[in-house]
């Protein structure tokens, strides 16, 4: 049986022709042809204006990232899926260990470098681009912003003629959530539309439509893993994800791509680019200290199989820098303690969640992560490092010697060669 | 009308920052260090640490932590930004792992792209300490270098970290705070 799909039937979108119909054009809208901004007297021109200051912003971040070669795989990907839009779009990746990607009524689209971590080829990062393409080509910004105005002034004016005509303060508190809901449904139509146009532009363009789906389950399962749920997930606070959503792409890659000829998921070309800054990446995530949700995304990772030792290395770091002795696990249990996930207070059952995981020292979960590390392939030179650490907190001297000259030897150019010389007792 | 008053004088001493005069000479932080300042800094003191500045806290600055035990943090918690916690201090940190817990604390208070540029072992007023040498920029895209010294003593992180705009004002006082510090005093713990 052939899985359902959605299709929402937004202004300028035939319904009469469905996307996986030859006749289909994903760039035919009505909305904004490609090359124009709004007329000067528009209350559109008026938002580019404001979203042309924030580019200005983003323009000089201090997080913008500026490699050459990033830059212009992200723009090649940009321009094979925008087609005829190519040139209104300028992309700018920005390092925040986050997932998401924004894109600004005025054609400024964001990468963050936590999206880089996460998608695992080509094609979900394009899946994640399209979409935010379809959200310019149906001008969802603009739409969104008069949809607020218009239901806030109608909520206003309702309010009044409710207290005119006497209504009790409760009537007027659910005309507010009703409009509230109101403006979430009609969030929720630009989501499931942009969804429909990214998933199409990935297949239109040979790329492999079910990995759009797949970025849904990736995120869904390391938010699961988050206590803290209002912190972080940035993405997911104006792109609610849920199984529909998930289960509606899914179904779209199917009609797509029927014929189970599955596009170029583009892993090797992702892989390639990404490799000079993945140890970045990753010790940005570390640095993060969002334990939890860390550890999941890496065990993800991990399960992917690209560069499996430098995980497990990293993998260890969490553990090394949480330092949690097993008398922590314990007492963390008695009494209510502070979150590591995000700051709020942990519960008993949480803590409970915490410890059948693991009740051993932190240090012997490190150290179990880098053995593995060695089994999986070459570790980075600084596992020697942190090995070494372990060794030097246990008061294992001499372990911790050997392991910070083989760090030197490995890593002879080092930063930090003076300070491990001066632990060693070699300093001259 | 005190209501009115009381809630003025909140937005009032919101949008201010009390400075206080540091003139040249001796001079005692907490009962910390003592430098010896060839000319005059503005001064703020918050919590564990005195911050002082020439031509303003965005442009240079020299800070001073006077000890953080086990467990606590460089900064307020309240002070992190929303993606990290703010990371706590262990009395039984390596150099290294201090090094790292400065770095991770500079990024959850805002600090973006910090790279290390030198790391090294130095005596502080004859006490073994550590130097770290790195540039970093803010959200707003400035450019920035610093570095900081820091050691433990009784069991304490002192910190003494001075930053400034890449362009200009880092450089402006380099010179005069490593005098500073070549005659600084660690003082007798209290």
């Amino acid at each position: 049986m052939e899985p359902a799909v959605t299709v929402t039937g937004g202004l300028g979108i035939d319904v009469d022709v469905m996307p996986w119909e030859a006749n289909y054009d994903p760039y035919a809208y009505k909305d904004i042809r490609p090359g124009t901004r709004p007329a000067i007297d528009t209350e559109e021109a008026g938002f580019w204006m404001i979203t042309d200051r924030v580019e200005r912003r983003l323009q000089t971040a201090g997080n913008r990232v500026r490699d050459p070669e990033m830059n212009a795989y992200i723009k090649q990907v940009v321009c094979k899926l925008a087609g005829p839009y190519c040139n209104d779009f300028r992309t700018y990746v920005v390092r925040v260990p986050q997932f998401n990607a924004t894109m600004m009524a005025n054609g400024t689209m964001q990468v963050w470098t936590g999206l880089l971590l996460r998608v695992r080829n080509e094609s979900q990062l394009a899946a994640v681009i399209g979409h935010e393409i379809g959200h310019y080509i149906r001008r969802h910004g603009i739409q969104g912003m008069q949809d607020q105005i218009a239901k806030a002034d109608l909520l206003t004016f309702l309010s009044i003629g409710l207290a005119f005509a006497g209504a009790p303060p409760v009537v007027s508190n659910i005309a507010t959530l009703i409009a509230q809901g109101s403006i979430a449904a009609f969030s929720r139509d630009h989501e499931r539309e942009a969804d429909l146009i990214g998933v199409t532009l990935l297949a239109r363009h040979g790329y492999d439509a079910s990995e759009a789906h797949k970025v849904w389950d990736q995120i869904l399962e390391e938010y699961k893993k988050r206590k803290n749920k209002s912190l972080g997930a940035l993405f997911l606070s104006s792109h609610p994800a849920d199984q529909e959503r998930s289960d509606n792409l899914k179904a779209l890659a199917h009609k797509l791509q029927p014929h189970n000829e599955p596009g170029d998921k583009g892993r090797e070309r992702f892989l390639r680019t990404i490799k000079p800054w993945r140890k970045t990446l990753l010790e940005d995530e570390v640095r993060l200290g969002n334990f939890k949700t860390t550890i999941a995304l890496f065990d993800m990772l991990y399960e992917d199989g690209y560069e499996r030792a430098e995980i497990k290395f990293f993998e260890g770091e969490v553990y090394r820098r949480r330092a949690k002795s097993l008398d922590d696990k314990k007492n963390r249990s008695s009494s209510e303690t502070e979150n590591h996930d995000g700051g709020a207070p942990v519960t008993v059952e949480q803590v409970e969640e915490d410890d059948e995981e693991d009740l051993r020292h932190d240090f012997d979960i490190a150290m179990k992560a880098y053995n593995e590390a060695f089994t999986e392939g070459t570790p980075p030179p600084e596992i020697h490092r942190s090995i070494g650490l372990i060794h030097e907190r246990r008061g294992e001297h001499e372990l911790a010697v050997g392991e910070f000259r083989r760090y030197l030897e490995l890593a002879p150019n080092s930063k930090d060669r003076k300070v491990i010389e001066f632990m060693i007792g070699d300093a001259s | 009308m005190k209501r009115i008053a009381a809630l003025l004088a909140v937005f009032l001493c919101a949008g201010c920052t009390i400075y206080s005069l540091v003139n040249p000479g001796r001079v005692e932080i907490g009962n910390t260090f003592a430098v010896h300042p060839d000319f005059s800094w503005s001064k703020f003191e918050f919590g564990k640490n005195e911050t002082w500045t020439v031509d303003g806290m965005g442009l240079q600055s020299i800070q001073f932590t006077k000890g953080i035990k086990d467990g606590d943090t460089l900064y307020e918690p309240r002070f992190v930004k929303e993606t990290s916690p703010m990371p706590e201090f262990d009395k039984n940190m390596s150099p290294i792992e201090i090094k790292d817990f400065i770095i991770a604390t500079s990024t959850a208070v805002g600090a973006l792209n910090i790279v290390e540029t030198n790391f090294q072992p130095i005596k502080l007023a004859s006490i073994d300490a550590f130097r770290a040498e790195f540039s970093y920029t803010m959200e707003d895209g400035l450019d920035r270098q610093g570095f900081a010294i820091g050691f433990v003593r009784e069991e304490k992180l002192y910190v003494i970290m001075y930053s400034g705009a890449k362009l200009h004002y880092y450089g402006k006082h380099k010179d005069d705070v490593e005098r500073m510090l070549n005659t600084i005093e660690v003082l007798e713990e209290n």
